[in-house]
């Protein structure tokens, strides 16, 4: 079996359009949080992307794209131009494309449907289908950068973006393709999405505070995250800097509850992702969790990673999504590309808004302030309504 | 028991396909077999049935409600500010 080495990064989120600025959002705890622009006088706050210049410079026409492929599309310009990867200087034909999904197409559906049921129009928009189908946003990044190899989305909810680096990695280890561009895209902001996580009743008042006694709910936030990951030797050959290695994933289901999330499920993934990369869990030194700041997930995670790691002798975790918001299916994509930077750069990003102890949540979640600190091995999880769970391990 | 009461028993034994003759208000949801998920969603069709918002949060800790008694009395008070409402020409509360 080949090695999987990670050696691109590209990443659009709320507060940063590239891994520079949105690396320095997340070590100074940045949060990003107000009123969704779908819905102005609602007072309902999501994460979003404000600055759009990014779509004037796509290789592809931004007009013809949903967001969530114009997303997937920038994040993933990104990491190839980071790796070097183009048509050019590698085989086109053995690269692949793995883009994880939550929904897709989203926003154009709201559109079209409000054309179609409020202004009682009968004619919808001649790329209403190539914009929302499920497998968009994987064709337009395989169009943009000409990539010809295995092409396609794997949506697995909140835990998308993780399948789709776990799923890639499996490709690439399996010599089915040399390289592959993976990670996750999502644009959920659109009127009618923001009013279906509404009616579930967990959306945060404010601010996403993970792991915090005060936490109130999840952010819906729209992103994407991508990782360029390729065979080791393929790498070593054409001279890339090996930023990483994708050495352990693991997925599974709790074949149980839509909503209610398991401890059994979440160490299940943990403990299997370690085996896989033949770690022990005394190797990791950083957890970026799901944490998303929902009573329920935040205290069930606490319970597994001790479960794992032991409660005294676990490694440090932050939730990201206290910054990014929680973008669903491009949360494991832009989350991986969060852990990889904290290994590259020494660094664990904080859990930002943390106000308050919660003694159900009682593990060390680097408190609002980043922390200087060298993890050689670091964990990245996902865990999806459905019970799907996802877990990443990473390596130096 | 109140119109408010009734109404809902019959939304609860619609929504569980189970019979509630004996509920009284201190019986709780979970000892009914609603979980939380029944439960929002019970929230969703009373919203309906009396065209009123109930601001609950899953999250909130401190907006739990457990009992019956709880959300009759919930939605009584909405339903008696939406009368009052309606009686002075004021438009219904703007959508949370």
């Amino acid at each position: 079996m080949r090695r999987v080495a990670v050696t691109g990064l590209g990443v659009i989120a709320p507060g940063g359009s590239s891994v520079e600025p949105f690396w320095d959002g997340l070590v100074a705890g940045q949060a990003n949080s107000a009123e969704a622009t779908a819905l102005p006088g609602s007072g309902l706050r999501v994460a979003e992307i404000t600055d759009n210049a990014f779509l004037n410079a796509l290789p592809v026409k931004a007009a013809a794209l949903d967001r969530n492929a114009q997303l997937a599309v920038q994040a993933a310009g990104e990491a190839l131009a980071m790796a070097g990867i183009s048509a050019e200087t590698v085989d086109p034909q053995r690269v692949a494309v793995v883009i994880g999904n939550g929904g897709a197409g989203l926003t154009t559906l709201d559109e079209q449907f409000k054309r179609l049921y409020g202004d009682q129009q009968t004619r919808l928009h001649p790329l209403a289908v190539s914009k929302s189908m499920s497998s968009s946003a994987a064709s337009w990044v395989s169009i943009a950068y000409g990539l010809r190899g295995p092409t396609f989305v794997i949506a697995s909810a909140c835990a998308s973006g993780s399948h789709a680096i776990g799923i890639a990695a499996d490709l690439v280890r399996g010599g089915i393709a040399d390289v592959a561009v993976a990670g996750g895209a999502e644009a959920p902001l659109g009127a009618g999405t923001i009013r279906a996580w509404q009616s579930m009743r967990i959306l945060a008042p404010d601010l996403c505070r993970p792991f915090a006694k005060s936490r109130g709910g999840l952010l819906l936030a729209e992103g994407a995250g991508m990782l360029v990951i390729e065979a080791e030797g393929h790498a070593k050959a054409r001279g890339a800097r090996k930023l990483a290695e994708v050495a352990g994933f693991s997925s599974s289901a709790d074949a149980r509850d839509m909503f209610d999330p398991s401890e059994d499920g979440m160490a299940f993934v943990m403990r299997d992702a370690l085996a896989r990369a033949g770690l022990s869990p005394a190797d990791i030194g950083y957890i970026n969790a799901h944490g998303t700041g929902t009573q329920a997930n935040d205290a069930v995670e606490t319970r597994a990673v001790k479960r794992v790691f032991g409660k005294d002798s676990a490694p440090p975790m932050s939730s990201t999504k206290s910054v990014t918001g929680h973008s669903l299916g491009a949360a494991g994509g832009i989350e991986a590309v969060a852990t990889v930077l904290a290994m590259t750069r020494g660094l664990l990003p904080p859990t930002a808004n943390y106000d308050e102890a919660d003694p159900e949540c009682d593990l060390d979640y680097v408190p609002n302030v980043a922390r200087e600190a060298r993890a050689g091995a670091a964990v990245s999880n996902s865990f999806a309504f459905g019970g799907l769970n996802a877990s990443l391990v990473f390596t130096a | 028991m109140s119109d408010v009461s009734q109404r809902l028993m019959q939304l609860l034994e619609k929504q569980t396909g189970k019979s509630f003759a004996d509920l009284d208000p201190a019986t709780e949801f979970e000892a009914m077999g609603i979980d939380s998920f029944d439960f929002i969603e019970l929230l969703f069709l009373i919203e309906d049935e009396f065209g009123v918002e109930i601001d609950y949060r899953a999250n909130d800790v401190a907006s739990r409600l457990k009992r019956v008694g709880d959300v009759v009395a919930i939605v009584e008070e909405r339903v008696a500010a939406k009368d009052e409402g309606m009686m002075m020409g004021a438009l219904p509360a703007a959508a949370s």
